[in-house]
């Protein structure tokens, strides 16, 4: 046998070592990537679902006095302040939202009948979170609308 | 990858061997990758057995870590799309059925998670699931993947690069006895077969179970969180709550969606005063997530819990 083809093989022979550790290297990127998307992923949703029922809770504050003064098929419409109120409420209540880091409100917009709610959280994705030691914001919106009849 | 740029760049890489050659090399490299059938030919072989071994161990180690690879993002795409799906579908429901509403948020859902292209297209579609008015969102995408089809351009090129210098030493040297390939044949299969034992047992198939479990996490929690918020959905639009779903219904029904959590029993808890106008419904899913391989034994939890409010106008239940 000759010396070259000697090398040759003993360069077979140390070729897999290379390869292992790089896809050692490529499968926990994957992993460390998969799991710092589905963090933001999972608060996002959770924001959203808050957000939505914030909404709805928004959206049943109708102006009551007015409905008893004209009744329910004229100019039925929300009150704004009990509106932003329930919104403000809901979500300081609801569980879900302690499990939101730093849940903040940033715009509750009260139309006739349509509330608006748009918040925004920070989701700490963990090996992210742990290099950089900052989160990724999310953000959610919905609008709910009351209907008479 | 096209078959016709590999061979154009075999061709570049070994210089001078003859045109035969390099098909003969196409169709060994693709004995292991995909089946197709014009390729898979194979041509009787008597010189060279030694480098075909090694290489098609490396080769074929590299192609099983690929498609570790590969197999983790198809589930992590997977589900994604099929949260997306379900919150689309969610979103058209609660809007009086409009299918284009879904497809939108669908979509929106998507941004910033999946690379732009990836999805083909969605569909929104109407039906009636056991008399209840349903919408069934469907997400195809392609699979944004370096070599699913077991034919990916780096493994194949590496290959090929180190079989032409195997050639090119043959032809320039004096390498001629089958006997000597024979006994290094043996040696270096030796080595190679503990090198791929070692490193096979013990770093791939821990990583295997690693992407395993955390892809089986990751979609358990997604479907948690989903199956709460729409059992707490379902829950506030029933009319009493003895029509609302129970564990029962949730433990196989439209909740979990396409995202195959299957072996799994949610235990539902639910707060809230029975629907009473006003007030608001807990839902708290929880899922343990048995870990692959161990049966009875180790589990990690997983809980999705979403709340609804009732609303404050409709009939007392």
């Amino acid at each position: 046998m000759s010396a070259a083809r000697r090398a040759t093989v003993a360069d077979d022979d140390r070729s897999v070592l290379p390869l292992v550790i790089g896809v050692v290297v490529l499968v926990i990127a994957l992993l460390t990537v998969v799991t710092d998307v589905s963090v933001p992923w999972l608060q996002r949703r959770s924001l959203q679902a808050t957000v939505d029922g914030a909404a709805l809770a928004g959206a049943q504050a109708v102006d009551l006095p007015s409905v008893y003064a004209g009744g329910a098929h004229v100019d039925l419409r929300l009150d704004p302040r009990a509106a932003r109120a329930a919104v403000r409420g809901y979500v300081a209540a609801v569980p879900s939202s302690r499990q939101l880091a730093s849940l903040a409100l940033t715009s509750v917009r009260v139309e006739t009948m349509t509330v608006t709610v748009r918040a925004s959280a920070v989701a700490h994705p963990p090996f992210l979170s742990w290099v950089t030691g900052t989160g990724v914001t999310v953000v959610a919106e919905a609008s709910a609308r009351s209907t008479a009849g | 990858m096209d078959d016709h740029v590999t061979t154009g760049r075999l061709g570049g890489v070994e210089g001078g061997v003859g045109v035969g050659d390099r098909i003969q090399d196409a169709s060994r490299v693709e004995v292991f990758g995909a089946p197709d059938g014009h390729r898979e030919r194979s041509r009787g072989r008597a010189a060279h057995p030694v480098e075909e071994v090694a290489c098609l161990r490396t080769l074929h180690c590299g192609q099983q870590s690929g498609k570790l690879l590969a197999a983790g993002l198809a589930l992590h795409v997977r589900s994604t799309l099929a949260s997306a799906a379900a919150e689309g579908a969610r979103v058209a429901a609660v809007s009086g059925g409009d299918t284009a509403a879904g497809e939108v948020r669908v979509r929106a859902a998507l941004v910033g998670s999946l690379a732009d292209g990836v999805v083909d297209d969605v569909v929104v579609t109407r039906s009636a699931a056991g008399g209840v008015a349903t919408l069934n969102v469907l997400v195809r995408a392609r699979l944004p993947l370096v070599g699913f089809s077991g034919r990916p351009p780096w493994r194949c090129t590496a290959m090929r690069s180190r079989r032409s210098e195997v050639r090119r030493t043959g032809s320039a040297g004096s390498r001629t006895a089958d006997s000597g390939t024979a006994d290094s044949g043996t040696a270096d299969s030796g080595t190679a077969v503990l090198e791929v034992l070692v490193l096979g047992v013990g770093l791939l198939v821990p990583l295997l179970y690693a992407v395993v479990s955390v892809m089986s996490v990751q979609s358990a929690s997604y479907a948690a969180t989903s199956a709460a918020r729409e059992a707490a959905r379902a829950y506030v639009t029933a009319d009493t709550p003895s029509q609302a779903p129970r564990g029962r219904e949730l433990r196989h029904g439209s909740y979990w969606g396409d995202s195959g959590v299957a072996a799994v029993t949610p235990a539902v808890r639910r707060a809230g005063t029975c629907l009473a106008p006003g007030s608001r419904v807990d839902v708290t899913v929880v899922v343990a997530v048995a870990l692959p391989l161990l049966p009875g034994g180790l589990s990690i939890t997983v809980t999705g819990a979403e709340s609804m409010p009732v609303d404050r106008f409709r009939a007392a239940p």
